[in-house]
């Protein structure tokens, strides 16, 4: 091969390389990411749909697809999984981050009210990067940091507290110990504190039972099984919306929300997911989950070196168009249109000429 | 899942934990022959623990009418058809059951064999109440024992088991069993209301909140206990049924205990459904007008010995086991012991001082028809 040839490819492989490069830093190709393996954030300087799964920005992160499996190590399990796979997109900035998760439900369960509902759910573990956690929910000694969005909650935040007489329409009371009003008492207007203890989950603070809801996001931490608990501070928020033939979500919170029991989302540490099917009886460890996946970060380079990039790119074509065809015609002019040879002796001759420019 | 011993069905069987066994067990018998299926009970505990919103359709307590009787809907009939034939070896002293429990019969990933019931199921309070079961045949109705057709009510409270269904189905432990008194709680701070307990108890007494959404379940008016006084149902019964206390293991069985007399050293005080391998702590003594098969079903093989002796004691024989029995709900205080003095019962604190006297024959006083002082008839001469 010789030498001109090389260069040629060579300054090919260049351009190309640019092109690819400046394609990503224009966020029109998206980061070349395993599924499975790793979620690409993507940092950006604009404002974050930290409660807007619908919202366009979405577009300039990357879906990953992240399969799902059943919980079978701990009883009760979930031997097959209810939903197969989860779509994630992620978007941070300087103090937030936004996971966006989509996943395939028909159903829409977001009652509790009676005995036989579950709800829908999306949860999202934190764990760090130093140390691995016990698979699934931590261990002791490795906390974990749990968001989990409800649908139930958001059926809350949207419609208004689901009170039992929207369960029971035709259910009639005479009266509630120390309550206020008249039937049907709604809550939690008519349920002053006296009242409360008649309500033993409310009286006692059990987010669960919290008919005052503000997000329908609840943080927790867990060391392992079982353990998890929520945290005394709530700093996550999001947003739920069921269209179609499924769910997306979004949950987001602070990079560093200054509570202790969060861990600092930054890349390098590990997430995992788990999706619940109400209608399916998923509840508890009754669920789908994902394995460990790695968090990495990207950022995405403004619309003006989206411009530059590509303004680089023209050049670098226009030079290459240039030299091409420059060689060409002092080809034809020296050797009346020959083959290029490829003897020592021309490549001596053309390396001057190619210096002179530069003097 | 480790072995434990439940003296109940006679071995070793699996259970989630290992054995712990509280430092005192709170247990409770009740004497099926005396219900009246008055409902106080019932209200009693309604009034008290589950009057707010989302409690409505609760019941900690209810009396169901037997044979068909229910709540919720058909509960034992579901729960024995899951679990299919059982049967006890009945040739040693101490029968032991050949089957399996719900923790022994647990379906593959799960902790217990259970059920859940439909939200129609609670509805009724008592389905097929004051039922009979069967139809009257005319041509052939005499008052004989047992009776033609024959019904029974059944007051239910938490069994507050030594190896609860609840308590080990649910995966955060949520569910604890007191070490001071083997009462059995669901923590209302640290329940997500995942309802595996609902689920898991076969005697179905957790009950989940529609307004709280997390489960809640009878707490034998611990509140109560810790001072010294029995239950809120127990105080109410007006046929006096309930005799409240603290129950041994039959190694440590304490003849002057009542509960421990009735158990272990009578044993006219059985479990109900003891096969299921929960050990349950709550203890019935069986109606003496209901065919055999149908109370082995329910109390186990000890069903015949109990009847037996209920109804020497009813012949005027067992002059100790009438005394406690008259001691039940003869005060709002716990009896830790008893005694026969004479003619009369006597129950006493945990200290041994005496709490209350009462004649085994009720003195009988006929006053005549005329009050001469007053120059008055008497309506009411007794």
């Amino acid at each position: 091969m010789t030498n001109g040839s090389t260069r040629k490819i060579v300054g090919i492989a260049f351009a190309l390389a640019v092109l690819i490069a400046a394609g990503q830093m224009g966020g029109v190709l998206g980061p070349t990411s395993a599924a499975n393996e790793t979620i690409e954030g993507v940092r950006t300087d604009a404002a974050l749909p930290v409660s807007d799964p619908a919202s366009g920005a979405w577009e300039r992160a990357r879906a990953v697809e992240v399969t799902l499996s059943g919980q079978p190590l701990v009883a009760p399990t979930r031997p097959l999984p209810s939903v197969p796979s989860l779509s994630v997109r992620v978007l941070l900035n300087d103090t937030y981050a936004a996971f966006r998760l989509s996943w395939q439900d028909a159903t829409k369960d977001n009652r509790t009210t009676k005995d036989a509902e579950f709800r829908d759910a999306v949860a999202i573990l934190f764990g760090p990067a130093d140390a691995t956690p016990f698979i699934c929910m931590g261990g002791p000694g490795k906390d974990l940091h749990v968001a989990q969005w409800k649908a139930d909650w958001q059926a809350d935040l949207d419609e208004g507290f689901r009170d039992l007489e929207h369960a029971y329409p035709n259910f009639w009371v005479d009266y509630y110990p120390y309550s206020i009003g008249g039937p049907p008492y709604h809550l939690p207007e008519a349920f002053p504190e006296s009242a409360r203890v008649y309500l033993p989950g409310w009286y006692v603070g059990n987010p669960f039972s919290d008919p005052l809801r503000v997000t329908p996001v609840e943080e927790g931490i867990a060391q392992g099984f079982g353990t998890l608990a929520t945290q005394a501070s709530q700093d996550a928020l999001g947003r739920g919306v069921h269209e179609g033939a499924g769910w997306s979500v979004v949950i987001s919170r602070r990079l560093d929300s200054g509570d202790a029991e969060d861990i600092p989302i930054q890349p390098g540490m590990i997430l995992a997911f788990a999706v619940w099917d109400g209608a399916t009886g998923d509840v508890g460890s009754r669920k789908s989950v994902s394995s460990w996946i790695s968090f990495t970060v990207v950022t995405e380079t403004p619309v003006l070196s989206l411009v530059l990039a590509g303004g680089l790119v023209l050049l670098i074509v226009m030079v290459v168009v240039v030299m091409l065809l420059g060689r060409r015609k002092r080809r034809r002019e020296e050797s009346g249109g020959m083959a290029e040879s490829s003897t020592p002796a021309e490549e001596n001759r053309i390396a001057p000429r190619e210096k002179e420019p530069g003097g | 899942m480790p072995d434990v011993v439940n003296w109940q069905i006679g071995r070793m069987m699996k259970y989630e934990y290992p054995e712990s066994r509280p430092d005192r067990q709170v247990a409770a018998v009740f004497d099926i022959n005396k219900c009246i299926g008055c409902q106080t009970c019932t209200l009693s505990c309604k009034t008290t623990w589950t009057s707010g919103k989302g409690q409505e359709y609760m019941l900690w307590n209810s009396v169901e009418t037997k044979p068909w009787g229910s709540y919720p809907l058909g509960w034992d009939a579901n729960i024995l058809d899951d679990m299919g034939r059982q049967s006890w070896d009945t040739t040693s002293q101490v029968p032991v059951s050949t089957g399996k429990t719900i923790f022994e019969k647990a379906p593959t990933g799960e902790r217990a064999l259970g059920y859940r019931p439909k939200d129609e199921d609670w509805a009724g309070p008592n389905r097929g109440e004051d039922e009979t079961s069967g139809e009257l045949d005319p041509s052939n109705y005499h008052m004989r024992l047992p009776h033609q057709v024959w019904q029974f009510y059944l007051a239910r409270i938490c069994m507050h088991c030594t190896y609860p269904g609840c308590l080990a189905a649910c995966p955060r432990k949520a569910i604890y069993k007191r070490k001071e008194d083997g009462i059995v709680l669901i923590d209302q701070q640290r329940c997500r209301g995942y309802r595996e307990c609902v689920k898991a108890c076969p005697y179905k007494r957790s009950m989940y909140n529609h307004v709280t959404r997390v489960s809640e379940k009878c707490i034998f008016c611990y509140p109560a206990m810790e001072k010294g006084i029995i239950p809120r149902c127990m105080r109410n019964c007006i046929g006096k049924i309930r005799m409240v206390g603290f129950v041994s293991t039959p190694s440590e069985a304490d003849p002057e205990n009542p509960i421990d007399f009735l158990v272990h050293v009578k044993k006219v005080a059985l479990p109900m459904y003891p096969h299921l391998g929960l050990e349950p702590n709550v203890y019935y003594i069986p109606p003496i007008n209901v065919p055999m098969p149908f109370l082995r079903q329910m109390f186990g093989p000890r069903a015949d010995e109990a009847v037996a002796t209920y109804n020497r004691m009813r012949q005027g024989q067992e002059r100790e086991l009438r005394a406690v029995m008259l001691l039940s709900v003869s005060s709002p205080r716990l009896l830790r012991k008893f005694r026969l003095e004479g003619e009369e019962a006597v129950g006493l604190d945990a200290l041994g001082a005496e709490v209350v006297r009462v004649p085994l024959v009720e003195p009988q006083i006929v006053r005549p028809y005329e009050d001469t002082t007053v120059v008055v008839y008497r309506h009411n001469v007794t």
